[in-house]
């Protein structure tokens, strides 16, 4: 196991490779998979915020990809189908539901009926930054997202990728994925924009 | 004339040039004539700078024995379902692992009539592979278990190089005694799927001689073997 580079599989080869797992080959549905391994588990932890559940989550993923192989039809790329069922499991998961039953918690309604934070002991992205810790900046951004938020977030900046793209992995719609996006990048702008807490910037 | 709120949506799939020729018209137009969208879009891109930095200076490290733990996962996933294709790789490698245990040479030839029987004319309808989830059980397609033992069956040696062909198969090939181990040991060194497969009937092996097969491998060997094989001799009871 972990043998071999890490490389692209052509449209033909992974059409071979599906037929192949789904006749219950193991070993055809590891080349399949084996390649996404590190992008999925990297998203999971985006998503999750937590490394070693990602790792869990990852697990169970391809584990459902296994049992479940029968019903990809050959729709869309094997990896696409992998990163739906993954993100799936991380949206169901329990962290998940209760970090974003928590989100919602930081922000509250303005007069003017847009939404600010509240004072929460939280850190600000824009503290953690500051004290240098970027690690900590990007964990207190990503805690004002939703799961979903986080994911959009990820695919979009950190990956690059186009809506489209985001919406093929995310089973949404590109209309979807904008809307998504773009509450995302009003609850990250304000978190930056977050006063600093108990010094003056 | 597009809405703030419409223009603030696609500003991002707008600066990427991702958006319609009509959608990019329009938003442009939008952006040129309000003051608060440019501050949006810049917002946006300050913000968009910002995320990226963080992402690039905190990047995830997976840990590299992930992927072991993940293989090891799929290699002890209990099988579902009796495929016929499935479980005919495994018993052909179970067999050619456990040459000594068991008396391979008769189950290798009944496992190279069947598997030439079965897998032949797939090879030759690569087309029927994606219909194969019906196809018929193992029972109904099987032969008389009588059938000659020497004779490999006719045009099989003509079909053993497109057997090979498909790294998958390679098993197969040698559980049914259709190549020899020094084969086997360059095939296998070059398709890492089949070293997976090799350390997942590893485990298969070994539960079958300490009579831990489900009843569903152990019905799967009777439908395909007859009841006098070796594995059917190992079932949990005899144990006690």
């Amino acid at each position: 196991v972990g043998f071999g580079g890490v490389q692209r599989i052509g449209l033909q080869d992974e059409a071979r490779l599906v037929a192949r797992a789904r006749d219950g080959d193991r070993g055809a549905f590891w080349e399949l998979s084996e390649p996404e391994i590190q992008k999925i588990h990297r998203l999971l932890v985006r998503v999750s915020g937590r490394a070693e559940e990602a790792e869990d989550l990852c697990q169970e993923a391809l584990l459902r990809a296994l049992r479940s192989i029968q019903d990809f039809r050959g729709g869309s790329r094997f990896s696409t189908w992998l990163y739906r069922i993954a993100l799936n499991l991380a949206l169901s998961a329990k962290s998940a539901r209760r970090e974003f039953s928590r989100a919602p918690e930081l922000m509250e309604s303005q007069p003017d009926g847009t939404s600010a934070f509240r004072a929460s002991p939280i850190p600000s992205p824009a503290v953690e930054a500051e004290r240098g810790s970027e690690r900590d900046a990007l964990r207190a951004a990503m805690e004002t997202l939703a799961p979903r938020q986080r994911a959009v977030v990820t695919f979009r900046i950190e990956d690059e990728l186009p809506f489209a793209e985001i919406a093929d992995r995310m089973d949404l719609t590109v209309g979807a994925v904008k809307a998504h996006y773009f509450q995302a990048t009003e609850r990250l702008r304000q978190a930056f924009a977050r006063p600093h807490r108990g010094a003056v910037r | 004339m597009m809405t703030c709120a419409d223009t603030r949506i696609e500003l991002s799939a707008y600066s990427a040039g991702e958006v319609s020729d009509l959608t990019q018209e329009e938003v442009f137009r939008h952006v040129s004539s309000c003051s608060g969208c440019r501050e949006a879009a810049s917002a946006l891109a300050a913000m968009e700078g910002r995320m990226r930095h963080l992402f690039a200076a905190a990047p995830v490290e997976s840990p590299s024995s992930l992927s072991a733990r993940l293989g090891l996962a799929i290699q002890q996933e209990p099988a579902v379902g009796h495929r016929l294709d499935s479980i005919l790789r495994r018993l052909a490698s179970f067999l050619s692992l456990h040459p000594a245990r068991f008396a391979v040479a008769g189950a290798a030839v009944l496992a190279m009539t069947f598997v030439g029987l079965q897998l032949i004319p797939e090879s030759r309808f690569p087309n029927r592979a994606s219909s194969s989830v019906n196809r018929p059980s193992a029972g109904a397609e099987r032969p008389a278990a009588s059938i000659p033992a020497a004779e490999p069956t006719p045009g099989l040696s003509a079909d053993i190089a497109e057997i090979l062909s498909d790294p998958g198969s390679t098993l197969v090939a040698y559980g049914a005694g259709l190549i020899d181990p020094s084969e086997v040991v360059q095939a296998v060194s070059q398709n890492p799927s089949d070293r997976v497969a090799i350390d997942g009937e590893r485990d298969l092996a070994r539960r079958a001689a300490s009579g831990e097969l489900t009843d569903e491998e152990r019905d799967a060997v009777r439908t395909l073997f007859g009841s006098d094989t070796p594995t059917d001799a190992k079932k949990p009871g005899d144990r006690s």
